[in-house]
């Protein structure tokens, strides 16, 4: 949360979502970011002290005409 | 995030069976609510909710419980919060919206009775949603025979008190009602060992009021001609309102409140062009997003639900002015008995409401929606259809259940019902 | 310029070419199993009889409209329904289409749909059961309207097309002629449309759409059920896709 908040300061484009299964296997929370700004957030990270687990890249889209709901 | 595990696994679930849920949520976020377009940055407390739906209010009552506290679960917009609170209990809703828990609950009922029935039996045999199992209590309502008669098969599981909801709106009933609100208290205070009293109740009699104020508030900015937040955001925010903390979910909603009446007044749009669209019917219990996201990616907006998870849910307010405890719980009788759901007969309080509400939120159309198998909207349907028919306002009605096997066909009624209205 | 409609819908796939000063010409041939192949299909054909796809105006609609990806336009069966169907009946009209997988009750006023209703419940009213009737029985669905002609209906009062087969089995089973089952299927999804329908208000012109649109029986069959006169229409068929080619023209 201190992580999205200190991104979102800086007018960074992101979003908090669950975390993708592909990435751990517990229901848990992840930002979502633009590939571009990774190697800022690394900086800002270091620079503040937030703590992260990975930051891991996927190759998923949004698809807002799949209607799959579960 | 292994704590979650570690609290699942105490709170009895099934884990592995848990965890294919798990699977399923992320990609369902990502296509309804991450896909949307200029969203409201204050929308964030609400994905985070989401994004740990399992893990951080179920840490809470957890930890709550830990202290001594006790937790209701609850089902309906009809079992008053107030008195539950004013106990030093928490109520929580227990959501039943996913196709996931269905074939659990057909284990035990008919397969022709409604979804939302049938999640909530999976959902507590399955042992499968944590809230369900956090709960030291089930509080139900004799809405319809679909729920009644299911709590009989719950209550075999789970300590459950259900209240005796009248089915007409006389005097009688009013006081009937009361009376329900008065056992309910007794119920609540032997589970808790609180006392309801003066004090605690009109001060929660003033909190759920702010609850509600909030939600009012939220839903007054969708009246602008300028939809400044999309009706599956604000969906989300109705159903985590069932289970959030009263006074934070409060505060929340006003902070997102304040980012919208800002867009508002900067003639911020998030869907130009879209025909607005007031959705009408049964509950949408979380995560059941289905019919906001095909209206909404078929160049609809829906601007207001009249719904339980809806206007039925906030509007009317409790009558703060009563002193002694008989005068607060007739006034919190009055408001919620002052809910139009389809369970009473008659029912034209909802007619009004549904005409009364196209015309606020100033909408192209309505969308009647029914939950499969839920006879009492089902059959309300073709009145509600006749009397908007004459008040001039375009209506479609749709059929559905949880699973995704109908959504092209939907997709393309609405599609054709958003031609209509052109 | 020309302007293209088709209709891709789940039994059959229909195009209509609309030229300036030219009679529509139609086209039909069977959806298949995909979609997208037999949009291809299409698209070889019209650039055969054009040469060219460029100054030409296309409007998809049906339930595979959007596998045509060459589309300039996506409008669904029912709008196109409305405006072909209006066209045809040269009138304000009720519309019932009854389709290879759904019946629909189409209100056209001044060429645009203006209400409309689906059979969601299942395919017992659809082109559908008439195909899987006529199957069980060993006949073509030609035959099966011939044989209906001269039989005596036996009621089938099963609500689902899986329970109805079940129900045709069993009369077979005890003898029952093949010309009085024929008129019992016939007769029973003409109930069935006239149930649906009648939720609704019927203009005083109504007509029929779809697959059966041209078969004269079923309309006397529907016309009775309704006990109002319900209009065959030759190329009725091809409404959904003349209504594409329309709106192709009108909104493009």
């Amino acid at each position: 949360m201190a992580m999205y908040r200190s991104l979102k300061a800086k007018g960074l484009n992101v979003r908090i979502s669950p975390t993708p299964r592909e990435l751990s296997v517990c229901c848990g929370v992840s930002l979502l970011v633009l590939e571009e700004d990774i190697d800022f957030i690394r900086e800002v990270a270091s620079e503040e002290n937030l703590s992260y687990i990975s930051i891991e890249g996927l190759n998923n889209t949004f698809d807002n005409t799949r209607h799959r709901y579960g | 995030m292994a704590d979650n595990q570690k609290m699942w696994a105490e709170l009895g679930m099934n884990l592995e069976m848990h965890d294919m849920l798990c699977e399923v949520l992320p990609g369902a976020v990502g296509d309804v609510f991450m896909s949307q377009e200029n969203r409201p940055e204050k929308m964030d407390f609400f994905d985070m909710v989401l994004a740990d739906v399992h893990g951080i209010r179920p840490a809470e009552l957890v930890e709550f419980k830990k202290t001594g506290g006790k937790v209701f679960g609850t089902f309906c917009a009809y079992v008053p919060d107030e008195v539950i609170f004013a106990a030093g209990g928490i109520a929580t809703g227990l959501c039943a919206g996913s196709q996931f828990w269905v074939p659990g609950g057909e284990r035990y009922l008919p397969a022709n009775t409604c979804p939302l029935i049938k999640a909530m039996l999976g959902a507590r045999f399955d042992k499968t949603c944590p809230f369900y199992r956090t709960a030291d209590m089930y509080i139900g309502e004799s809405t319809c025979d679909g729920k009644k008669k299911a709590y009989e098969i719950l209550g075999t599981d789970v300590p459950l008190h259900v209240m005796d909801l009248p089915q007409m709106k006389r005097p009688v009933d009013m006081e009937k009602w009361a009376y329900e609100i008065k056992e309910l208290i007794k119920v609540v205070e032997a589970e808790t060992g609180n006392k309801v009293t003066e004090e605690n109740l009109a001060e929660w009699i003033k909190k759920i009021n702010a609850k509600r104020a909030t939600l009012q508030r939220l839903y007054n900015t969708r009246k602008a001609a300028k939809a400044p937040i999309s009706g599956t955001d604000t969906l989300l925010v109705s159903q985590i309102a069932y289970y959030d903390d009263p006074e934070r979910f409060t505060q929340m909603v006003n902070i997102l409140c304040d980012e919208l009446e800002q867009r508002v007044a900067d003639g911020v749009d998030v869907a130009p062009g879209a025909k607005r669209i007031l959705i009408s019917g049964t509950p949408m219990a979380i995560p059941n997003w289905k019919m906001h996201n095909i209206i909404e990616t078929s160049g609809g907006i829906v601007v207001c639900e009249e719904t339980c998870t809806g206007t039925r849910y906030f509007e009317g307010m409790v009558d703060e002015t009563g002193t002694t405890l008989d005068e607060m719980v007739q006034n919190i009788a009055d408001r919620y008995m002052g809910i139009n759901c389809a369970c009473f007969t008659p029912n034209t309080g909802r007619f009004d409401d549904v005409i009364r509400l196209a015309k606020e939120y100033n909408v192209d159309g309505v969308i009647d929606i029914n939950l499969k198998f839920c006879q009492t909207y089902d059959i309300e349907g073709y009145t509600l259809e006749q009397k908007l028919n004459e008040a001039g306002i375009k209506v479609l009605g749709i059929e559905t259940d949880y699973t995704d096997n109908d959504a092209q066909q939907i997709k393309t009624r609405v599609e054709a019902f958003i031609e209509t209205l052109e | 310029m020309n302007y293209i409609g088709i209709d891709i819908g789940s039994t059959a796939s229909k195009v209509c070419i609309l030229r300036e000063g030219a009679d529509p010409v139609f086209e039909v041939l069977p959806t298949g199993w995909n979609s997208k192949i037999t949009a291809g299909i299409i698209k070889d054909n019209l650039l055969e009889v054009l040469g060219t796809l460029e100054d030409s105006k296309v409007v998809a609609t049906g339930y595979g409209r959007i596998s045509v990806e060459y589309a300039d336009k996506v409008i669904t069966e029912i709008t196109c329904h409305g405006r072909g169907g209006y066209e045809m009946a040269g009138c304000d009209c009720t519309i019932i289409d009854v389709g290879g997988q759904d019946t629909k009750y189409i209100q056209a006023v001044n060429g645009k749909a203006v209400d409309f209703l689906m059979n969601d419940k299942c395919a017992a009213g659809t082109g559908k059961f008439i195909e899987v009737m006529a199957n069980r029985l060993g006949l073509t669905i030609d035959e099966l309207f011939e044989l209906a002609k001269v039989g005596k209906p036996i009621p089938i009062s099963s609500l689902c097309t899986v329970f109805a087969e079940s129900e045709v089995i069993n009369y077979m089973g005890e003898g029952k002629s093949k010309e009085d089952l024929a008129a019992g299927v016939v007769d029973s999804v003409a109930l069935k449309v006239a149930t649906l329908v009648q939720r609704k208000t019927l203009a005083p012109t109504v007509i029929i759409t779809g697959g059966l649109s041209a078969n004269d029986f079923f309309a006397e069959r529907l016309s009775e059920k309704l006990g109002k006169i319900v209009l065959p229409m030759k190329d009725g068929r091809f409404a959904g896709a003349y209504g594409a080619a329309l709106l192709a023209k009108e909104k493009l």
